[in-house]
C-alpha cells in the first residue's frame, strides 16, 4: 500500500521531468534567439534582428516531437511501446538546449569582435542583439551565460527523467524527509510565509526579474518532483479534491509575480516621468473582432480544459452518509479551511461567525476607507504601499496560506502533520495550554485564582479594553495622523478597528506559540 | 448565386440577424447594438483594457464558469432526486452506468475553478485599484457575489450525500450554532426571551434554520437543494446583471486616467 515508488510512479515522474526539461530548453532558446526588447521599451531606432532561429532546428524539434506523438497511438505495435516516443522527445529537448547554448556563445563571439554581421548598426547603439531591460528591472543580462545555464538545467532534468524512465529509483533520502517533517509545524509554516512575503515586497526589484523568477520555478519543479517520490506526500496531493489547490498555488504565485513585475516597472516609469504601461496604448479598438474573438478563444480553451480535467479525474464519492461514524479528519470544503484553521486559536463564535462577518464587512469597506486617489487603473506599489501590503498580507498569508496548510498539513484530529508524514489517527500531541488568568494569578502572583469570574478575568478584560478602546485613539494620534487628516475621523477609525481585528489572529497565534496561551478571557460562552 | 448567398438573402435569415456578417466597420458597430448577446459590450473598447496582461481574463472566466454550472446543473437536475432514499444512488449511477455521467465531473470541477477564478478576479481588481471612485459600489456587489459563489459551492457540497459531504456540512453548520445571540451555544443566547420563555434553543436557532432540523438530515438536504438550485442562483444572476451594468455605466474596464 505505502510504497514510495511503483512502476506507475516512475513512469509518471519520467514524463514530468521530460516536460520540465522542455520548459528549460525553451527558456534557453528564448534567451538565445529572441528579440529581447522588454515591456514598454520602444523598438524605434533599434537595428533589425541579427540573431536567427535556425530553420533546421525548428524542423528538427517539431519533427521529433511530432514523430513522438505519432508513435503514441501505435505503442501496442512497436517494440518497447512508449520508449520510442520518450527517446524522440528527449532527443528534441537535448538538441534544442545544446544548440541554443552553442549559438548563444557564437553570437557573443561575433558581437564581441566588433560586429561583422551584415545588417548590424554601425555606431554602437543598442541593437536587437542587446537585451534592453524594462525600466526599473536592472541592467542588461549576459545572454550567453543564461542560455548556457538553462540548457544545462534542461540536460540535467532530462537525465533525471531518463533515469526514472529506465526504472532507476531516485528517491528523496529518508533523512531529508525526516528533517523537513521535524522542522515543519504551524509556527514554521506561518512565520516562514510571513517572512517570505516581507522579503518579496522588500526586494521586489530582484524578484521581478525574469531570471530569478524562472530559477525559483525550476527549484519548485525539482522540489515537487522529488517530493512525489514519497508515498504520503503523493496520497495527499493526488486526492481529487486537493488537485485544484495545487492549481491554486501555481495560479496565485504566477499572477502575484506577474502583477509585482508590472508594478515594479510602472513605479520606475512614474519616477522617470514616463507613462505607465497601461497608458502606452490609449487608442480604442472595435469590440468586434478584438474583444469578442478573445472571449471566444478563452471560452473554447476553458471548455477543453474542463473536459480534459473531467475525463482524467473522476469526481470523488465516498461511502454513503452515516450519522454515527464521523470521518477523521472532518474537514469543511477547501475554501473554508482558512476559517477552520482559525478554530485552533479562537472559539467558534469568533472564528466561525464574527471574523467571517468582519472579513466580508472589511472587504466591502475597502473602497470607502481608501482615500488615496492614486493608483487607479494600473499596477503599482509605490503609489499605494499601505493598501498593497495590508491586502496582500490578508489575501496571501491569512487566506491562501491557511487554506494550503489546512488542506495538506492538517490530518486526523486536526493535528499538524509534516508533508512526508503518515496521517496517524493516534498521534498524540501534548496539550499544555493555559489561560491568561492562570499565568497572572498562579504563576506570577503565586496564589489561587479568585472564584469571582470578573475578578479572575480582570487581566484579560483589561487587555481587551486596552486593545479595543485605548489603542485606536493612540494609533490615530500617531501612526495614522496624516491619514486621519486626509480621510476624516469616520474612515480612519473604521480602518484602525478593522486592522486591529485583522491583527487579532496573528497576535493570538504568537501568544499561543510563545506562552501556550489558550484564552485571554475564559468566561463560558464568551471565551476569547 | 452561391448557396451561401441564397441562404443569407432569405427573409427568415435577415429577420434573424438583421444585418450582414460584420466584415466592415459599419456592420461591426451595428452588430454590437442589434445583437442581444453582444449588447452587453460597448461598441469600442480601450485597447489596454482588454489586454490579458491587465485583466487576466478572470472576470470573464468566472462568468463563463457560472454559465457552465447552470447548464450542467440543470441537466443534472433532470436526473438527481434530493431524498435520502435516492440521492447517493443517483450520484453513484451517474458515475457507473448513466450516459453522460461526466456531467457531474464537469459540474464539480467547474465549481472549484469558479471559486478560484472569482478570488483571482477580486485580487486583480484590487491590484489595479479598479475599486476606486466611481466604482466603489460595484466592488461591494462583487464581494456579495464572492460570498454567493462560496455559498453555492457549499450548498452543492451536500447533495451527493456521502460521508465527505455530510460531515463537511456538519463542520460548517456547527458554526451557526455558535452565532452570537442567534445561536443556541453562542454568547448572548439567553438574551432573547419572552416572559421567561427562551426563544433561542437548539430547536429554534440559526443552525436549525439552516438545516431544517437539529442535525444534517432530510430537511437539510431539501433546504440545501432548493438553495443550491433556485434561491442562490437567482440572487447571483440579479447581482451579476447589476455588476455588468455598472461596469458599463462607470466607463467600461478601468484604466489610467
Amino acid at each position: 500500500m505505502h510504497q514510495d515508488v511503483t512502476p506507475e510512479v516512475l513512469a509518471g515522474l519520467a514524463w514530468y521531468y521530460l516536460l520540465a526539461s522542455a520548459l528549460n530548453a525553451a527558456a534557453s532558446g528564448y534567451v538565445a534567439y529572441h528579440e529581447m526588447v522588454a515591456e514598454g521599451a520602444s523598438r524605434e531606432g533599434l537595428a533589425p534582428r541579427t540573431r536567427r532561429f535556425p530553420e533546421w532546428l525548428s524542423l528538427a524539434v517539431v519533427g521529433l516531437y511530432g514523430a513522438a506523438l505519432v508513435t503514441v497511438p501505435f505503442r501496442w505495435l512497436l517494440p518497447g511501446g512508449l520508449t520510442v516516443a520518450y527517446g524522440l522527445a528527449s532527443l528534441a529537448n537535448g538538441l534544442l538546449a545544446l544548440t541554443a547554448g552553442a549559438d548563444a556563445a557564437h553570437f557573443a563571439e561575433v558581437h564581441g569582435s566588433s560586429g561583422t554581421q551584415a545588417d548590424e548598426t554601425a555606431g554602437g547603439g543598442p541593437s536587437l542583439d542587446d537585451h534592453v531591460p524594462a525600466v526599473g528591472l536592472g541592467g542588461p543580462i549576459n545572454r550567453t551565460l543564461w542560455s548556457l545555464v538553462w540548457s544545462v538545467v534542461a540536460v540535467v532534468f532530462q537525465a533525471i527523467g531518463l533515469t526514472y524512465f529506465f526504472k532507476g529509483p531516485l528517491i528523496l533520502p529518508r533523512f531529508v524527509r525526516a528533517g523537513v517533517d521535524y522542522a515543519a509545524g504551524p509556527t514554521t509554516v506561518f512565520l516562514g510565509a510571513t517572512l517570505l512575503f516581507a522579503a518579496v515586497v522588500a526586494f521586489r526589484r530582484v524578484f521581478a526579474g525574469g531570471l530569478v523568477a524562472f530559477g525559483i520555478v525550476d527549484l519548485a519543479l525539482l522540489a515537487f518532483g522529488l517530493s512525489l517520490t514519497d508515498a504520503d506526500f503523493r496520497e495527499i496531493v493526488a486526492k481529487p479534491d486537493n488537485v485544484p489547490i495545487v492549481g491554486l498555488i501555481v495560479l496565485v504565485a504566477g499572477f502575484t509575480w506577474f502583477a509585482l513585475r508590472r508594478a515594479v516597472i510602472n513605479d520606475a516609469r512614474r519616477e522617470a516621468d514616463l507613462p505607465v504601461l497601461e497608458a502606452l496604448e490609449p487608442d480604442k479598438v472595435l469590440t468586434w473582432p478584438d474583444l469578442v474573438y478573445t472571449e471566444l478563444i478563452c471560452m473554447v480553451a476553458l471548455t477543453l480544459f474542463l473536459i480534459v480535467w473531467a475525463v482524467v479525474l473522476p469526481a470523488p464519492l465516498e461511502q454513503p452518509a452515516k450519522a454515527t461514524e464521523a470521518p477523521n479528519p472532518s474537514k469543511a470544503p477547501w475554501y473554508f479551511l482558512g476559517l477552520q484553521e482559525m478554530l485552533v486559536y479562537f472559539d467558534p463564535w469568533l472564528a466561525g461567525v464574527a471574523f467571517p462577518s468582519l472579513i466580508i464587512l472589511g472587504l466591502c469597506a475597502i473602497p470607502y476607507i481608501d482615500a488615496n486617489k492614486e493608483g487607479s487603473g494600473y499596477y503599482t506599489i509605490a503609489a499605494r504601499p499601505f493598501a498593497y501590503v495590508v491586502f496582500l498580507f490578508g489575501f496571501l498569508v491569512l487566506w491562501i496560506v491557511l487554506i494550503v496548510l489546512g488542506t495538506f498539513l492538517r490530518g486526523p484530529n486536526w493535528n499538524f502533520f509534516g508533508p512526508y508524514e503518515r496521517w496517524e489517527p493516534h498521534k498524540v500531541v501534548p496539550l499544555n495550554n493555559v489561560d491568561l488568568s492562570d499565568l497572572v494569578w498562579v504563576r506570577a502572583l503565586g496564589r489561587a485564582k479568585p472564584s469571582w469570574a470578573l475578578l479572575r478575568e480582570a487581566p484579560g478584560l483589561a487587555l481587551l479594553a486596552f486593545y479595543l478602546l485605548a489603542l485606536p485613539p493612540v494609533l490615530l494620534r500617531t501612526v495614522f495622523q496624516d491619514y486621519r487628516a486626509r480621510a476624516g475621523l469616520t474612515r480612519s477609525l473604521t480602518t484602525v478597528v478593522l486592522l486591529l481585528m485583522m491583527a487579532a489572529l496573528p497576535l493570538k497565534m504568537i501568544l499561543r506559540w510563545t506562552l501556550n496561551l489558550k484564552y485571554v478571557i475564559a468566561i463560558p460562552g464568551f471565551n476569547i | 448565386m452561391p448557396l451561401r448567398d441564397r441562404i443569407t438573402e432569405t427573409q427568415v435569415w435577415k429577420s434573424l440577424f438583421r444585418h450582414p456578417m460584420p466584415t466592415d466597420r459599419r456592420n461591426r458597430v451595428q452588430v454590437m447594438l442589434t445583437n442581444f448577446f453582444l449588447h452587453l459590450h460597448p461598441v469600442s473598447v480601450r485597447k489596454q483594457g482588454i489586454a490579458l496582461s491587465y485583466t487576466w481574463c478572470m472576470g470573464g472566466a468566472t462568468f463563463f464558469l457560472f454559465l457552465v454550472e447552470i447548464v450542467t446543473g440543470v441537466m443534472l437536475m433532470f436526473y438527481y432526486r434530493p431524498t435520502l432514499e435516492h440521492a447517493y444512488n443517483d450520484i453513484l449511477a451517474l458515475r457507473d452506468v448513466t450516459t453522460l455521467g461526466l456531467l457531474r465531473e464537469l459540474h464539480r470541477w467547474a465549481a472549484h475553478a469558479m471559486v478560484i477564478a472569482v478570488m483571482l478576479h477580486m485580487y486583480r481588481v484590487f491590484l489595479t485599484g479598479s475599486y476606486k471612485p466611481p466604482r466603489e459600489f460595484n466592488w461591494v456587489i462583487g464581494v456579495l457575489l464572492l460570498v454567493l459563489t462560496l455559498l453555492l459551492s457549499f450548498t452543492g457540497y451536500l447533495l451527493p450525500w456521502d460521508q465527505l459531504a455530510v460531515w463537511a456540512i456538519t463542520v460548517g453548520s456547527n458554526m451557526a450554532r455558535a452565532a452570537p445571540v442567534l445561536g443556541a451555544e453562542g454568547p448572548g443566547a439567553g438574551f432573547l426571551d419572552l416572559n421567561g420563555v427562551k426563544l433561542i434553543t437548539p430547536g429554534s436557532d440559526a443552525k436549525f434554520a439552516l438545516l431544517g432540523g437539529r442535525s444534517v438530515g432530510e430537511g437539510a438536504l431539501n433546504r440545501f437543494y432548493v438553495l443550491h438550485c433556485v434561491a442562490i442562483p437567482l440572487a447571483a444572476s440579479l447581482l451579476i446583471m447589476i455588476h455588468f451594468w455598472r461596469v458599463r455605466k462607470d466607463g467600461g474596464i478601468s484604466g489610467p486616467l
